[in-house]
């Protein structure tokens, strides 16, 4: 249960005063305080209310009767109408106060609640869009960039070629997993720097070594030969001449390499290396294990997560092996 | 003395089946050839004559709409035979092929000795060492020396690996070998080098050969006959010099005009148009659209006839006597 | 070109039309490095080995030898393609192997390039259209006007139409005949003052051959063009060349106008080459020809002397396999490295 407050003010920062009034009737004051541009009120971390309303927390306590002597063990909703009064004092004549309510949980959901009684459903639907974009920006900036340098290298050869595989095959040797971890344990834990991250460390990876291979068969062509005999500029001939032949295995490799970064997000979540701001279906297995979902019986809470990651894997992995039968003909047997 | 004919084609048919439609590659093509006998077939390309080579040794692809007639071999119509027996008793026993772009059909990682002893070791049941001495002494009729027989196939050069190649169709030492194109990627030097082991191993051997190429110059080198093929049909048939000199098919008039030559003295005249596709025949003469002699009756099929030593598939020759079509 | 008179062949284009030299060769070498381990010398490919000749405007010559024997990399220097190692390739007094990036690729828009291949010398993703826009986009022709009239006008010129029926097409949709025009037609368009032809005809069918080479010599004497002619088939040369080159091991052998090459063949492997060169005969099947044994020499370590000597029928013991010969002239303008010829 959380109160968001926004405000707007020159010099003195707004007085709020809140009370509560159950069915009752009866007025319970909670307390006061001053109100930043933005700031959130907590209930359940508010030990001052706790503590007036017989040390059980106020999700629970605003809501029961606290003569009930079974307040701490079973307690039970009082229904009725509850009002939240919110008294609020601005000393600017051109001050503003704006406050949102927020209770959390429901009793229940399609995809069943969280310990925290937060709707599954709404963290599934709230991942997905996460882990595809994760996804295919991950698997899109890597393959495109690695079609880049490895037309670059295999063009022009010689040294340049030469470093660029040493790179690449020095930035395969190392430990992949261990430098996120690494990473997202002493820098910063946000999505996005965890996809620069694992954009980085993958560009320099085994698709430029596949796409070199290709390259280097493309290079021969009569019609590369034909197009520097009419004066075509090395830069080009990579990205007019030689990068539109890799188009057709590009594709198919790119919506197959999808999940992999999709499970790679989820890895790092479980491993309580993801973003913690964000629901993603990785963080929410996480939760379930961190809450023991497993002993306790609550198996939906990681089925469902890992149940999304599968079905995500097997639809990219089937429309891009589709996809490779589409492009190459060869493929498509009689 | 009747010298009965080693291969006799009847009526053979070939056609596929492809997602653009029937191919009618091969169309109720009739010949003869006798032991000891070389035929040139020769055709521009999508002629079908691939195809002919393919339906007589029976190396079809799955996609076979109809596959009728009757080919005899030494009497006996091998049509008639189950695909195990045609493999046992025919297939690289009496016939063999030596396919085009045969010198890039080597397996890269098999040694040439491993490869050309394979055929003899499969049909013969001949022990390793055995069928090692019978591909020494074949190496020796293609004039390959005996060592290559340890090397790998990029280690040859082109005629190196095409004599292995005829070496390797030669191996169960059949009576009749059908090449396809096997000159057409080589230096002219080494093209002239094969055509003279061909004629070493006719003489030598008395072999037959069927010789499938687009080129008629260079097929003059081992021809006794020669059969035009156009569009899925045999238009002509007859004997080298006399076709040399004399074609008699509007075709085969104009294919001998397209040669360029060393020694002579036209200068080289080109065909219009290009011949129909295997899937969109016309009626009638197949010819007909090129054809400078076309008249009233090229509508209808031409029937063959035999004219002059020649057999010709035309109308121009009709006053002739029809072709026995036994 | 040439006609056969009273059993001799018999020039029949003028001479007069020549004029100037645009192209001269001079002792050019080209090698090829072999590296061993990446960056060790293993020693080089002698490619082209000493070749010497000049092309005038206007003039049509053959080079004519058998795979191996240094003719593509002959052609590829003359493009610019390569460097040369030693020796002078000049363009209208200029040498190629001096200039600059800049200078090299204004070079290049002035020599037509037809490969051997129709179908691989065209992207295969583009269309027709961009395949011929290509070359003038590259060299500066930015109006789209421009471009599409010079196309257009080259399309009809090699006979491709109509036009507008062609130009959306992808290179696989056309018959072999078809794409070698278009490739011809490309090569013309920036209007070069010769063409390098490199095998154009020996992947097509027999009958389009003569079509296409027809064609060629159509435009080389409407538009007085040189062209460098490559090929191994010495059938064809007649109909297209005024002068022919035999080429061995990197070296040229004999030089010679056509028709004095057909009538009065001079070096051993121009003969064997012309023996083994069939016409359609029906007495060739009776006989078994007369060729040199063994293949051509390796280009790393060429033979000492003449590098033809280990296969020559008539070698000269101690003298062809010793001492490379000079070129003779037995008869006015026909050249030939042969110590047979000495006078």
């Amino acid at each position: 249960m959380s109160l968001y407050f926004t405000s707007t003010f020159d010099q003195k920062k707004p007085f709020v005063g809140l009370s509560w009034i159950g069915p009752d009737g009866k007025e319970t004051r909670l307390n006061n305080f001053e109100i930043n541009n933005k700031f959130t009120y907590r209930f359940n971390q508010d030990d001052k209310v706790t503590r007036k309303l017989g040390g059980v927390v106020a999700s629970t306590s605003l809501f029961s009767n606290l003569k009930d002597p079974n307040l701490k063990t079973h307690p039970t909703p009082v229904k009725g109408t509850y009002y939240l009064k919110i008294e609020a004092v601005t000393f600017d004549p051109k001050a503003d106060l704006q406050a949102e309510m927020i209770v959390y949980g429901k009793l229940s959901g399609w995809a069943g609640t969280d310990y925290l009684r937060r709707d599954l459903g709404i963290a599934l639907l709230w991942g997905t869009p996460i882990a595809l974009m994760f996804g295919l920006l991950a698997a899109l900036g890597t393959s495109l960039t690695q079609l880049i340098i490895a037309g670059i290298g295999t063009w022009f050869g010689g040294w340049v070629d030469t470093i660029l595989q040493r790179i690449t095959e020095i930035n395969m040797v190392l430990p992949f997993l261990p430098i996120l971890i690494m990473i997202g344990t002493f820098y910063n834990r946000s999505i996005f720097t965890i996809l620069t991250a694992v954009i980085l460390l993958s560009i320099f990876g085994q698709g430029i070594k596949t796409f070199r291979a290709v390259f280097m068969q493309v290079k021969e062509s009569a019609y590369i030969e034909a197009a520097r005999s009419y004066g075509a500029s090395n830069f080009r001939i990579i990205f007019l001449y030689m990068i539109p032949r890799l188009i057709p295995m590009l594709i198919p490799q790119l919506i197959v390499l999808i999940p992999s970064y999709v499970f790679l997000e989820a890895s790092l979540a479980i491993l309580g290396l993801g973003d913690p701001t964000l629901p993603t279906w990785g963080k929410m297995i996480q939760d379930a294990e961190s809450q023991g979902a497993l002993y306790q019986g609550w198996y939906y809470w990681v089925l469902e997560p890992s149940a999304l990651l599968m079905v995500t894997g097997l639809a990219f992995s089937v429309v891009g092996y589709a996809m490779d039968r589409v492009f190459n003909p060869r493929l498509r047997g009689q | 003395m009747t010298d009965q004919p080693l291969l006799k084609l009847e009526d053979l048919v070939l056609h596929f089946k492809t997602t653009k439609g029937k191919v009618q590659a091969v169309d109720k093509v009739n010949f003869t050839l006798m032991p000891n006998e070389a035929v040139v077939v020769v055709g521009e390309s999508g002629c079908g004559k691939s195809s002919l080579a393919k339906a007589i040794l029976r190396l079809l692809p799955k996609n076979i709409e109809t596959y009728t007639g009757k080919v005899f071999l030494e009497g006996e119509d091998i049509m008639r035979l189950s695909d195990e027996d045609f493999r046992k008793t025919v297939r690289w026993n009496k016939m063999s092929m030596v396919p085009q772009a045969a010198m890039n059909s080597l397996n890269p990682v098999l040694r040439i000795g491993d490869q050309v002893t394979e055929p003899y070791i499969i049909h013969t049941g001949a022990s390793k060492a055995d069928a090692i001495k019978q591909a020494k002494k074949m190496f020796g009729y293609v004039g390959v020396p005996e060592d290559f027989l340890n090397r790998y196939a990029f280690e040859l050069s082109g005629g190196m690996r095409q004599r292995a190649a005829i070496a390797m169709a030669l191996i169960t030492l059949p009576a009749l070998i059908i090449l396809d194109e096997p000159t057409s990627a080589l230096d002219v030097l080494t093209q002239a080098n094969i055509f003279n082991v061909l004629k070493k191993l006719k003489r030598e051997l008395e072999i037959s050969f069927i010789l499938i190429t687009h080129d008629i110059a260079t097929s003059s080198e081992l021809a006794d006959k020669v059969a035009v093929m156009y569009a899925g049909q045999i238009v002509e048939v007859s004997e080298a010099t006399r076709f040399f000199t004399n074609a008699l098919h509007p075709y085969s008039r104009k294919l001998m005009d397209s040669v360029p030559r060393l020694r002579g003295d036209k200068e080289p005249d080109f065909i219009v148009g290009q011949p129909p596709s295997l899937l969109n025949l016309p009626t009638g003469c197949r010819f007909r659209e090129r054809c400078p002699s076309r008249f009233g009756t090229c509508e209808q099929e031409p029937p063959v006839v035999h004219h002059d030593g020649h057999l010709v598939k035309c109308w121009l020759y009709q006053d002739s006597k029809e072709a026995p079509h036994d | 070109m040439t006609e056969m008179v009273n059993n001799k062949v018999v020039q029949t284009d003028i001479d007069a039309t020549l004029n100037g030299v645009l192209l001269s060769i001079k002792d050019l070498r080209v090698w090829f490095e072999l590296k061993r381990l990446g960056f060790a010398n293993a020693g080089y490919v002698h490619a082209v080995d000493g070749v010497s000749f000049d092309v005038h405007n206007g003039e049509a010559i053959a080079v004519v030898g058998e795979s191996g024997c240094g003719k593509s990399s002959l052609m590829k220097t003359i493009l610019g393609l390569y460097r040369p190692t030693k020796g002078n390739v000049l363009f209208d007094g200029e040498d190629i192997g001096k200039m600059k990036t800049a200078e090299l690729k204004n070079y290049r828009s002035h020599v037509g390039y037809i490969q051997q291949d129709p179908y691989g010398a065209m992207a295969p993703f583009m269309s027709i259209e961009q395949i011929l826009e290509e070359p003038m986009i590259i060299n500066g022709i930015k109006s789209k006007d421009q471009r599409q009239k010079r196309l257009r006008r080259m399309l009809e010129e090699v006979k491709v139409y109509p036009v507008d029926d062609f130009l959306p097409k992808f290179p696989h949709m056309l018959s072999g005949g078809q794409q070698q025009r278009i490739v011809i037609a490309r090569s013309m368009l920036l209007e070069p003052k010769f063409i390098v032809a490199d095998e154009p005809v020996s992947m097509l069918d027999a009958s389009v051959r003569v079509e296409i080479l027809k064609l060629l010599r159509g435009l080389q004497e409407e538009r007085h063009l040189a062209v460098i002619y490559i090929t191994h088939d010495l059938s064809t040369v007649r109909y297209f060349s005024r002068r022919i080159f035999v080429m061995y091991a990197g070296q040229l052998v004999e030089k010679a106008k056509v028709q004095d090459l057909l009538n009065n063949p001079c070096h051993p492997y121009t003969l064997a080459l012309l023996a083994a060169t069939s016409d359609p005969d029906g007495n060739n099947a009776k006989v078994i020809k007369e060729l040199p044994p063994g293949e051509p020499p390796n280009l790393i370590t060429p033979p000492a002397g003449c590098r033809f000597h280990p296969r020559c029928p008539r070698l000269i013991p101690g003298l062809c396999d010793k001492e490379v010969p000079p070129e003779f002239e037995p008869e006015s303008e026909h050249r030939v490295a042969c110590w047979l010829y000495k006078p």
